[in-house]
């Protein structure tokens, strides 16, 4: 898959609605090569998830899960191993992925808190205690080759998704690279959230990854909840189209029907060249 | 030297959660021989201030799991707000005594213990 003396590392998050994606887990993992999958609402034991589906050759994968939490991880044997770096609560969980070959990346997983529960104040405080936690993961590990992948229950365009006190997601790498800016005295780190270039009808894939019809009198029907965002110093490892939406797994159509079957989720499969 | 004219409080009086969950983590230090230590990080930004209560295992690379969250407004220590992921819900905290009892609901926990097992089986 990678070119030669390159090493490719995918990674997968899908909210799979308490179990419901059934067998698709693994048939993606082996569809896109995947190294490292983040999964919410997930509630099944890592056997019924990856249970008998790879034929022979397949690759097989295990659960890292040294404390609880609602962000699950798993890996590809033989891809790499995992770390503890950080738990700041059940919905925001941070792992070091330690490749084989290639350098370590830092992976917060998150969960934020939905709108049908919450207030939107509510999701920004909480993208400001996953910034606050991956910057402190930083210091930790002495690196910020991060990426937060997970279902964020916002839009890139929300505020806990822009703000330079959120998780400070821009839309463009030209603008990314400049590392972070001030605000009011204060230094804010940029992530690059490539999720900007996959809105609307005329983006790569689908209009966003979840649908919801409209509530109110603002409402866009598709929102692109799930979401994958890197820091400047990854940016050099991300090409155009290494951010995937999927909607099709080994001949099943996702998007058979617009409340998908499987998960009211689509899966994301973010991959990244070193 | 100049007299001052601050009404200064008696600190020792003074015992907000910051406090009471500093020493929390004294005693979880010094029960586990330094193997699980702490720390409190306050942060805020707006109405709020943000006070985490994290448990620190440096030799599994300082990994941080955060125990407890306590939110308060900056000029008053109490009313507020815990956290606790072990628990999974928050509790409205009217003063010292609710916060003493609540967190010793939380530390006092069979999830505390299990994450204490956890990790100290993990330390070397």
């Amino acid at each position: 898959m990678g070119q030669i003396g390159f090493r490719m590392v995918a990674l997968l998050f899908w909210n799979t609605q308490q179990g419901k994606v059934g067998s698709l887990v693994p048939l993606i993992c082996n569809q896109y090569d995947v190294d490292v999958v983040v999964l919410a609402e997930e509630e099944r034991t890592s056997e019924e998830i990856f249970a008998g589906s790879f034929g022979s050759g397949s690759s097989s994968y295990s659960e890292y899960a040294p404390v609880k939490s609602k962000i699950r991880f798993f890996f590809r044997n033989g891809s790499g191993i995992l770390r503890m770096v950080s738990d700041a609560d059940e919905r925001k969980s941070i792992r070091e992925f330690i490749p084989t070959a290639g350098p370590a990346c830092l992976v917060a997983g998150a969960h934020i808190i939905s709108k049908l529960r919450t207030r939107e104040s509510d999701q920004y405080f909480a993208a400001r205690i996953l910034k606050n936690a991956v910057e402190q993961a930083e210091i930790a590990v002495g690196h910020n080759r991060t990426i937060v992948i997970g279902d964020m229950n916002m839009n890139p365009f929300e505020e806990g998704m822009l703000a330079a006190d959120g998780l400070h997601g821009m839309m463009t790498k030209s603008i990314v690279i400049k590392q972070s800016r001030r605000v009011q005295g204060q230094k804010h780190s940029f992530f690059y959230n490539p999720m900007w270039s996959r809105l609307g009808d005329e983006s790569h894939g689908p209009a966003g990854t979840y649908y919801h019809g409209p509530g109110g009198a603002i409402s866009p029907y598709w929102h692109t909840f799930d979401q994958a965002l890197l820091r400047p110093s990854l940016v050099p490892a991300y090409e155009r189209g290494f951010l995937e939406v999927v909607t099709q797994i080994n001949g099943t159509d996702l998007l058979s029907n617009t409340n998908f079957k499987q998960s009211d989720h689509l899966p994301i499969v973010l991959r990244l060249i070193f | 030297m100049s007299k001052s004219l601050w009404n200064m409080p008696d600190s020792e009086s003074v015992l907000g959660p910051v406090q009471i969950m500093r020493e929390q983590g004294e005693i979880l230090t010094r029960s586990t021989d330094g193997k699980l230590q702490y720390n409190i990080q306050t942060s805020g930004s707006g109405q709020e201030i943000v006070n985490d209560f994290n448990i620190v295992v440096p030799s599994l690379g300082f990994y941080i799991y955060t125990v407890g969250r306590y939110v308060q407004r900056p000029l008053a220590i109490y009313p507020g707000r815990f956290h606790s992921q072990l628990i999974g819900e928050w509790k409205e905290i009217s003063d010292e005594s609710v916060f003493r009892g609540y967190l010793g609901y939380v530390l006092g926990s069979q999830a505390a213990a299990d994450l204490i097992k956890t990790l100290l089986s993990q330390v070397a």
